[in-house]
């Protein structure tokens, strides 16, 4: 079943010369992007690992809340996890990186089914509130347990001279880290879309108790998807605390976080596999452009910019360019005049 | 093969169904009837595993069906084609067909070939977002999927639930044919001329228990049934 349904899915396959023409430009740019550390200044270095770092953190998010269409509002407790096993391995149990970051990864899928198996029966706006409790309490645990995580005042990662258990890797080594993950992601999501299991979520998306009724267990494929968000974003926030060097329960639990993983993928384009990372590259640079010109409306404008883009491509940048091509006009009012905005 | 016996079944405290025997045979066409909130699509989903009887037992080829969830009932060989259709409205046809066929190990290919061959309609419009179909045609393709998860029983609640009469014969008419190939079918109708003209047997179901019981025939020309569903005396 799954070769043949595969067939029908909404991968852009090449069929005319400009599709090969994009798929060159792809590669082109992978080129590029593997080279450019020899090209680039170190600080901007820093803000790419930083757009592939959310582009990863979108396409996680996609998986359960793209393709199952269950809206975690609280992808972050993943981040934040992840980043605490790392940070507490290496500053208090003298841990290197590598194995710290799998541990991390562990831990990140075994609380994301010890916490899925009760919430993800809720459905909707419910499942959104508890997941997003969820994270808020996740940091207050954090916040009060001074012994293992630092507490409030944060813990620090030996990374220089003797202490440093892994000598630290630079700007140069964050930005492969954080490519490498993205094209982890982009891999997993691509298998997810074409695979038996990926039509199980998007079932359950449509219609889940008729997903039950055909034989699909739901329980157990919205669990799955839910540890392989958890998976890809606990591996995020460990790599972004080894890189933080200190870290604070406010920033890795923080609802920034959470929002800018969801609005990414949703303006990107949910349930598709390169709408998360059109959206965080778009979402990420404007964010950049707009600190460096508008410093003080900054985030008024950044905002306004998300509503208008909601409200006129409510389905994502990836759908409405896909409708651009084939209908040749987009249609920015239909929802305007649907739900009368 | 479908034994049903002293069957409750209810929403929480409410109870819906009490004492329900029914019966469907190899091979044969069974038809429900009755009024709104008679209980109909409560026993079709008493069946199918969506909700747990509170009492009584649901046997089907000799096995206890109690306990199972939906998907281990559609294992079992039991279709549940859901009143309004239920499609997976933002899939294309050929994909919601599919999906019908997800907990078979093998590739399906016969069962999709047979069911665009019953339903030719459905041939043309594969890649067509089923959400976009006429009414019928996602009638057709709520059946085509049962079709694909290769019942032995497939139940289907509201046929002719918003279709045109002459389009309610035709879809009739093939579930002969389903049944010509071996299945057996227990319908759900609100179309009470047309669902005992076509079925075997028929129940009729009255606030939570059957009230009548016959051959199609017999109750097509019951004073009863004439009075309340027909309105003809």
């Amino acid at each position: 079943m799954a070769e043949s349904a595969a067939r029908s899915t909404r991968i852009p396959q090449p069929s005319s010369p400009a599709g090969w023409i994009l798929v060159g430009l792809g590669a082109a740019g992978f080129a590029y992007l593997l080279y450019a550390p020899v090209l680039l200044l170190e600080s901007f270095l820093r803000t790419l690992g930083g757009v592939f770092m959310f582009a990863t953190l979108a396409l996680a998010w996609n998986i359960i809340g793209g393709f199952a269409g269950y809206a975690s509002f609280g992808n972050v407790v993943f981040f934040g996890l992840g980043g605490y096993t790392v940070a507490t391995l290496m500053a208090k149990a003298g841990w290197t990186f590598w194995p710290a970051l799998v541990v991390a990864g562990a831990v990140g899928v075994l609380f994301a089914v010890l916490m899925g198996l009760p919430i993800l029966r809720l459905r909707g706006h419910y499942f959104a509130i508890a997941t997003l409790s969820v994270a808020e309490g996740m940091r207050e645990i954090v916040v009060n347990m001074p012994s293992l995580t630092g507490g409030g005042a944060g813990i620090t990662i030996p990374a220089v001279g003797l202490e440093a258990t892994t000598s630290y890797p630079g700007n140069t080594g964050f930005y492969y880290f954080f490519l490498i993950l993205l094209l982890v992601a982009l891999a997993v999501t691509w298998r997810v879309s074409r695979s038996r299991f990926g039509y199980s979520l998007r079932a359950i998306h449509q219609d889940e108790d008729s997903a039950a009724a055909l034989g699909i267990n739901t329980t157990r494929a919205k669990v799955a998807a839910f540890a392989l968000s958890g998976l890809l974003t606990a591996l995020t926030g460990a790599i972004y605390a080894f890189q933080q060097v200190t870290i604070y329960p406010n920033r890795l639990f923080s609802i920034e976080f959470t929002v800018l993983m969801v609005v990414m993928a949703v303006i990107g384009g949910t349930g598709t596999i390169f709408g998360p990372v059109v959206g965080a590259v778009g979402l990420q640079f404007l964010s950049e452009y707009l600190r460096q010109n508008y410093l003080e409306l900054h985030t008024v404008l950044f905002g306004a910019i998300i509503i208008l883009a909601v409200i006129f491509l409510p389905n994502g940048i990836v759908e409405s360019a896909r409708e651009l091509r084939s209908t040749k006009r987009i249609r920015f009012l239909d929802n305007v005049k649907a739900n009368r905005l | 093969m479908l034994e049903i016996k002293s069957l409750e079944a209810g929403y929480g405290r409410i109870g819906v169904l009490w004492d329900i025997d029914l019966t469907v045979g190899e091979q044969e066409i069974v038809a429900l009837v009755g009024s709104n909130g008679a209980g109909k699509t409560t026993l079709l989903r008493a069946v199918s595993g969506v909700i747990a009887p509170t009492k009584g037992s649901i046997v089907f080829e000799g096995r206890d069906l109690s306990g199972l969830v939906p998907e281990q009932v559609v294992r079992r060989g039991i279709a549940h084609v859901p009143e309004g259709r239920r499609l997976f409205a933002g899939l294309t046809v050929r994909e919601n067909l599919k999906l019908g066929a997800f907990h078979l190990k093998d590739s399906a290919s016969a069962d999709f070939d047979r069911v665009v061959e019953l339903f030719p309609r459905l041939g043309e419009r594969l890649d067509q977002i089923a959400g976009s179909l006429s009414g019928g045609e996602q009638q057709m393709c709520a059946i085509g999927r049962g079709l694909m998860s290769r019942p032995k029983l497939i139940m289907i609640d509201e046929l002719s639930l918003g279709l045109a009469p002459n389009l309610v014969d035709q879809l009739l008419e093939r579930l002969e044919t389903i049944r010509s190939e071996g299945m057996s079918v227990l319908l759900v109708e609100q179309d009470v001329d047309a669902a005992l003209t076509l079925a075997e047997r028929a129940y009729v179901l009255e606030t939570g228990q059957i009230a009548l019981e016959g051959s199609g025939d017999e109750l097509l020309f019951d004073k009863r049934v004439r009075e309340a569903y027909l309105g003809v005396a």
